[in-house]
């Protein structure tokens, strides 16, 4: 996907500047793009999962 | 992602179970439905919507430059429903649903939505039971909420309307494409430009912020007050130590006095033999002492006493003298009582004589024998006389004089007991006296036995012992009391250690939090700079779809899309296109859909429906033209006999159609419609209103409202 891509190095660009790691970043990006249409109030686990997915990359 | 089968029951016009197999040999992507008015091809359309959402919605409306969806129709109930009418009124269950099997990267995906009444006649969607069911690949089914949200990771509703395209509201779209408003379709672009990712992602991420500020923040004050507490359990060990230092020194001390106190008591011992001797005489010390005080007390009483004893001496000879006078007076007193009777006897008879008249009182007559009463009187006269005479010779001593010598001799009388008292008192002192020469006598036989230097020594020995178990009681109660202070110090101290715990900063959180912090700092500068790069993107892919499609490319270049998605058609001398016709806006608009359904990068079929309604012959072809393809995403139209013809379309894009269908009622038909048959030997029944098949016996009735779904032969 073409515009993924563009999303995808964008956000890349910024978080890098933020002193965060690539690989942090796109399994970040990745889980919010799956899951951008789920609305706010069914949002817990997605939530849950993307603080699971930080810290893995913290450990 | 392509479909393979739908399978439509008891849906709109569709009567029973209807299976439309898209499967082909080919990887065309191009499929129609051809059909007339209320046969069925929205319904179709619909169909899919309502499986995959639940819900099919009647056409939008715009207002204000905003699209407002149409009201959700109802399955069951009054007016136009989804449910099929003959379904509705006949069946029992009440039952509607469509299937929808596709295959995707996962493999086999299958969607049945299934609406069943719950009640023996279903009024309303509340008395209907609706069911969801999902097979991704291997998985397992899902239902329910959870197979909703499967369907959506594939088939997001957010981007339905670049998937389901309603020809009919192109101009609609072209609206909001060229509104001034932000509004338009605003919500639909950031939807497939992935913006959402991001403005939920960031609502995310604060809310994880919140609870790990709340978590910090107690974790922070927690630590706060352990630090504190570990501050207080240290002053309090330093003052522990303290009241531990004062009662050891208090124990010492007790320990010296004690130490003294036994050097006492040995001493003491040495003594021993001496100490009930000692003791002997300090109790007769004490014994005399009293006596004295008793002999003293004796001897006042014995000379008190004494003070009357010459009364009691003169009075055992006064005494009978007193008696003497005492009789005397008595008979003095008779005497004196005597004259004075006969004093007053005289007295009366001299009045009697000389009141005597002779006369009766009463009756006034002279008494008789009043000489004879006369003689009488003086007779007694005479006597009393006499006796008076010899009454007052009698008179020795006169009264006054008796009493006044009875009244000296009172004046010697002792008290009746005077004399036993004296006695008594006498006797009393001399006891006491005997009693404190024999005391004295046996403290001189003791102090024969015992030394003044070894009274002495035992009388400081036991003074010493008093005064040092005063001290020993003093220094118990203060060690006591230092003990007390250590204990309550010691309590306090574990309160503290116990608070002060082992809470630390909760650093792992404090990272993640930081972490998060800079996560969203990105998303908010990847916002601010994507949503350009993304305009751009979608810009020039629509320019591309736009210049295929229309049909002087060289003259209308492309399409420009502004910052709020804007879009206007430009043209090859650098300008805007300021009026261009509705076939080309079409095209346009079509173009910007198709250029954001490229960009959204989801990979699903298309539905448009009644596609050409708006262009002219032309771009109704290179509509088709550019859909349909030889591989590709599945184009599926559904068109009106008045847009598309079938032969028209099947010569046209041969090739290009995988494959097509006719969506009719059996009166559409005037020769036989199966497909192995198709004779044209047919009986029509006027009265009944329907057809015989001379050839194979297929009925169909002319009134009938239930779709015929034919393959087209291609």
């Amino acid at each position: 996907m073409a515009d993924d891509e563009l999303l995808t190095s964008e956000f890349i660009r910024h978080g890098k500047k933020q002193g965060l790691s690539e690989a942090l970043l796109r399994d970040v990006l990745d889980h919010l793009l799956k899951n951008q249409f789920y609305p706010a109030g069914e949002r817990a686990s997605i939530r849950a999962d993307l603080q699971r997915i930080i810290k893995l990359h913290l450990e | 992602m392509r479909l393979t089968h739908l399978i439509l029951s008891n849906i709109g016009p569709f009567r029973g179970t209807h299976i439309i197999d898209l499967t082909t040999p080919s990887a065309s992507t191009g499929y129609a439905f051809f059909a007339k008015n209320t046969r069925g091809k929205t319904t179709i359309y619909n169909a899919m919507r309502w499986c995959l959402f639940g819900e099919a919605r009647g056409r939008g409306k715009i207002i204000n430059g905003k699209r407002v969806d149409g009201s959700s129709r109802p399955i069951v109930g009054d007016g136009e429903i989804l449910m099929n009418d003959d379904a509705y009124d006949n069946d029992d269950p009440q039952e509607m649903s469509v299937m929808l099997i596709a295959e995707g990267l996962s493999g086999k995906i299958q969607v049945t939505r299934t609406a069943k009444s719950s009640t023996k006649f279903a009024r309303n969607d509340s008395e209907m039971d609706i069911r969801l069911d999902v097979i991704i690949g291997s998985n397992p089914m899902t239902s329910g909420k959870e197979a909703q949200k499967e369907i959506e990771s594939f088939f997001p509703r957010e981007l339905e309307r670049f998937f389901f395209i309603d020809g009919e509201s192109l101009e609609d779209y072209t609206e909001m494409m060229e509104s001034n408003s932000i509004e338009g379709l605003q919500d639909e672009v950031n939807a497939v430009l992935g913006i959402p990712a991001l403005v939920k992602g960031s609502d995310d991420l604060t809310l994880l912020r919140q609870t790990l500020k709340s978590k910090i923040d107690k974790t922070s004050k927690a630590v706060k007050q352990s630090t504190s507490a570990r501050d207080n359990a240290l002053a309090q060990k330093r003052l522990l130590q303290e009241k531990l230092n004062v009662a050891s020194e208090k124990q010492k001390q007790l320990q010296t006095v004690a130490g003294k106190f036994e050097e006492t008591l040995k001493k003491m011992h040495v003594h021993q033999e001496l100490a009930p001797l000692i003791e002997e005489l300090k109790s007769l010390d004490t014994q005399i002492l009293l006596k004295e005080a008793n002999l003293l007390e004796a001897a006042k009483e014995k000379v008190s006493e004494s003070k009357v004893a010459w009364k009691v001496l003169l009075w055992t000879q006064a005494s009978k003298f007193h008696s003497e006078l005492s009789a005397q007076k008595k008979k003095s007193d008779d005497s004196e009582r005597s004259i004075e009777k006969t004093r007053e006897d005289i007295e009366r008879i001299k009045k009697n004589i000389e009141d005597v008249t002779g006369i009766c009182e009463e009756c006034g007559q002279p008494l008789p024998n009043i000489e004879k009463y006369k003689m009488k009187l003086k007779s007694e006269l005479s006597e009393r006389e006499e006796i008076l005479e010899r009454l007052e010779k009698s008179q020795i001593h006169s009264p006054d004089d008796l009493i006044i010598k009875l009244g000296e001799l009172q004046k010697i009388k002792p008290q009746a007991d005077s004399k036993e008292r004296i006695i008594k008192s006498e006797a009393k002192w001399k006891r006491l006296s005997n009693d404190l020469e024999s005391l004295r006598e046996q403290k001189r036989n003791l102090n024969a036995k015992v030394s003044e230097e070894a009274i002495s020594s035992v009388a400081e020995l036991g003074e010493l012992k008093g005064r040092q178990e005063t001290m020993i009681a003093t220094r118990t109660k203060e060690l006591q009391e230092a003990r007390k202070d250590v204990k309550v110090a010691e309590l306090e101290l574990t309160r503290l250690e116990r608070l002060s715990g082992n809470t630390t900063q909760d650093k792992a959180s404090i990272q993640l939090n930081s972490t998060i912090s800079k996560i969203q700092v990105a998303i908010k500068n990847t916002m601010s700079s994507y949503r350009e790069k993304a305009r751009n993107e979608v810009e020039m892919r629509a320019s591309e779809v736009f210049v295929r499609l229309n049909n002087m490319p060289e003259v209308y270049t492309g399409i420009s899309v502004d910052k709020n998605f804007r879009t206007k058609i430009r043209n090859s001398k650098g300008g805007f296109e300021r009026k261009p016709s509705s076939g080309l806006t079409s095209m346009m608009t079509i173009s910007v859909l198709d250029a954001l359904r490229q960009v959204s990068g989801l990979d699903a079929p298309v539905f448009l429906d009644t596609p050409g309604r708006s262009l002219d012959e032309e771009h109704k072809k290179e509509l088709l033209d550019y859909f349909w393809q030889t591989e590709g995403h599945q184009f599926l139209i559904f068109a009106h006999s008045g847009e598309y013809t079938v032969e028209q379309a099947v010569q046209e894009h041969k090739g290009m159609l995988a494959k097509a269908w006719t969506l009719t009622f059996p009166g559409d038909h005037s020769t036989c419609y199966k497909a192995a048959c198709q004779s044209h030997d047919v009986l029509y029944d006027a009265a009944k209103k329907q057809y015989t098949c001379q050839q194979c016996d297929l009925i169909w009735n002319t009134d009938s409202k239930e779709t015929i779904v034919l393959e087209v032969e291609l």
